[in-house]
């Protein structure tokens, strides 16, 4: 299987500008991955693109701004895992050898929308929101499990929500920058009890880019990547009468990352996961392999996946949490923050020497599935192996 | 497999040899939030189905309260089992 190389990647600010639109933050990501890459867009092969609100043939509409046209364009959707899976595509072209370099970028615009996001209708799931069910409750009720279940804390959930932060104030592009203490967390207003307003992701509108390529293509240009050393998406299995273990997904995922990377959750240096809600980081860093089953709460709090703990650094770009959450945008953001903390290059929240890194990205939760999707990616800095 | 709603093919195979069956009527709260005055929560029925619904309590309702459901309700509804 050929390998596949991150050479380029670029980010929009996140944070309320719909006024740019849907092709005015693609543009912006896209350019900057290209520069980043130092490739011509007319050395692209493919291209992926990634939106749920950007409308039919975003991609194409998007990139004809940069006078890219001719070459195959696929328009990709898979909830907030939607960049994430274009990412995937890419990359399975490079390997299939269908083209040399492809370019995958996520756009969203989620300010505008009142309220919490819409329910779309899921035909016999309607009978479930019809109770008043939401996203933010839809997590609660696994907050309100686990606490169960394990004794997690509501202090431990704002340890999630003050970390994100810390971490945000370094960076540059977050939603968020400004910290704030675990009584001002707990002190926000309830949205779905146990969370509270400052331990769920804000609407944010934003873009996110990346341009994949094959070894031989890096090679040619004397390109020092960023490698994709696992992949793995996997959907939600159905579950009928036990939906406690909703995060099978992550799980799988996970596992056939690591495998085709050939690595242990312990050798993970940095990691970004998916948080838009503070419970979704608890389950993810126990998921993920970084801490035992029901301790992810605890482990967390004592700063283990913080900067100097044991464990890897988790979100330090602040996560979804305090660096935004425009769905579609979301996974790649996460991509190019991996990128540049095993570049070495994030500035005062640079992970010291991390080699490997972790991307984990939720395409949501479905009812009676254990996810819509998930997207575990493992990538490493270094030489071709 | 029992799973609620009852439905026209298995939601396991998608077969179409299904019957409708009569689910416990109580149960025990698993999981619960509160969303502006609405209580709703995870019950799991004493036949072992996970339904969620609305929990139509004064107070917060503790996880492994006992609930019983409103067959009459024009959403799942549960009510402490006295």
């Amino acid at each position: 299987m050929r390998d596949v190389a991150i050479v380029g990647a670029g980010m929009t600010r996140f944070t309320k500008q719909a006024e740019l639109g849907h092709e005015g933050l693609a543009v912006v990501a896209a350019r900057e991955a290209l520069a980043d890459a130092g490739v011509a867009a007319s050395e692209v092969g493919a291209a992926f693109a990634a939106s749920m609100g950007g409308g039919p043939a975003i991609g194409q509409r998007a990139l004809r701004h940069l006078g890219m046209g001719g070459i195959p364009i696929v328009n990709v959707e898979n909830a907030c895992a939607s960049s994430s899976t274009a990412l995937v595509e890419a990359t399975a072209w490079i390997r299939a050898g269908m083209c040399d370099v492809a370019l995958a970028f996520g756009v969203e615009i989620v300010s505008v929308q009142a309220g919490p996001l819409d329910v779309p209708d899921t035909g016999t799931g309607q009978w479930v929101f019809a109770t008043g069910l939401n996203l933010p409750a839809w997590y609660a009720l696994k907050a309100s499990r686990h606490m169960a279940e394990h004794g997690l804390t509501r202090e431990q959930l704002a340890a999630v929500a003050v970390k994100s932060r810390r971490l945000a104030v370094d960076n540059p592009l977050a939603h968020f920058r400004s910290p704030v203490t675990a009584e001002q967390v707990l002190d926000s207003v309830t949205i779905a009890d146990p969370l509270t307003l400052f331990q769920c992701c804000p609407k944010t509108d934003g873009a996110s880019a990346v341009v994949v390529c094959s070894a031989d293509f890096a090679s040619s240009r004397g390109l020092d990547p960023v490698w994709l050393r696992g992949l793995s998406l996997v959907s939600g299995q159905p579950v009928f009468s036990d939906r406690t273990n909703t995060e099978d997904a992550t799980r799988r995922a996970a596992r056939s990352a690591y495998e085709q990377a050939g690595i242990d959750p312990v050798d993970v240096d940095v990691a970004e996961c998916h948080d838009a809600f503070t419970i979704g980081e608890v389950l993810a860093t126990e998921a993920l392999g970084f801490c035992p089953d029901g301790e992810g709460g605890a482990w967390i709090a004592a700063g283990a996946t913080a900067p100097g703990g044991k464990g890897p650094v988790v979100n330090p770009s602040g996560g979804m949490l305090s660096r935004g959450h425009p769905i579609a945008a979301s996974g790649l953001a996460q991509v190019v923050e991996v990128v540049t903390q095993l570049r070495g290059t994030s500035g005062p929240r640079q992970v010291p020497g991390a080699r490997l890194g972790v991307v984990h990205t939720m395409g949501a939760s479905e009812f009676e599935l254990d996810a819509n999707a998930c997207v575990v990616q493992v990538l490493e800095q270094g030489r071709k192996r | 497999v029992t799973s609620y709603p009852d439905r026209d093919h298995c939601p396991s195979c998608g077969g179409d040899d299904v019957a409708s069956t009569a689910l416990a009527p109580a149960g025990s709260v698993t999981a619960r939030t509160t969303v502006g005055a609405l209580q709703i929560g995870e019950v799991r029925l004493d036949d072992g189905v996970l339904v969620l619904g609305r929990l139509d309590m004064d107070t917060p309702t503790a996880v492994g309260t006992r609930v019983r459901h409103c067959p009459d309700a024009d959403v799942v509804r549960f009510v402490a089992d006295a």
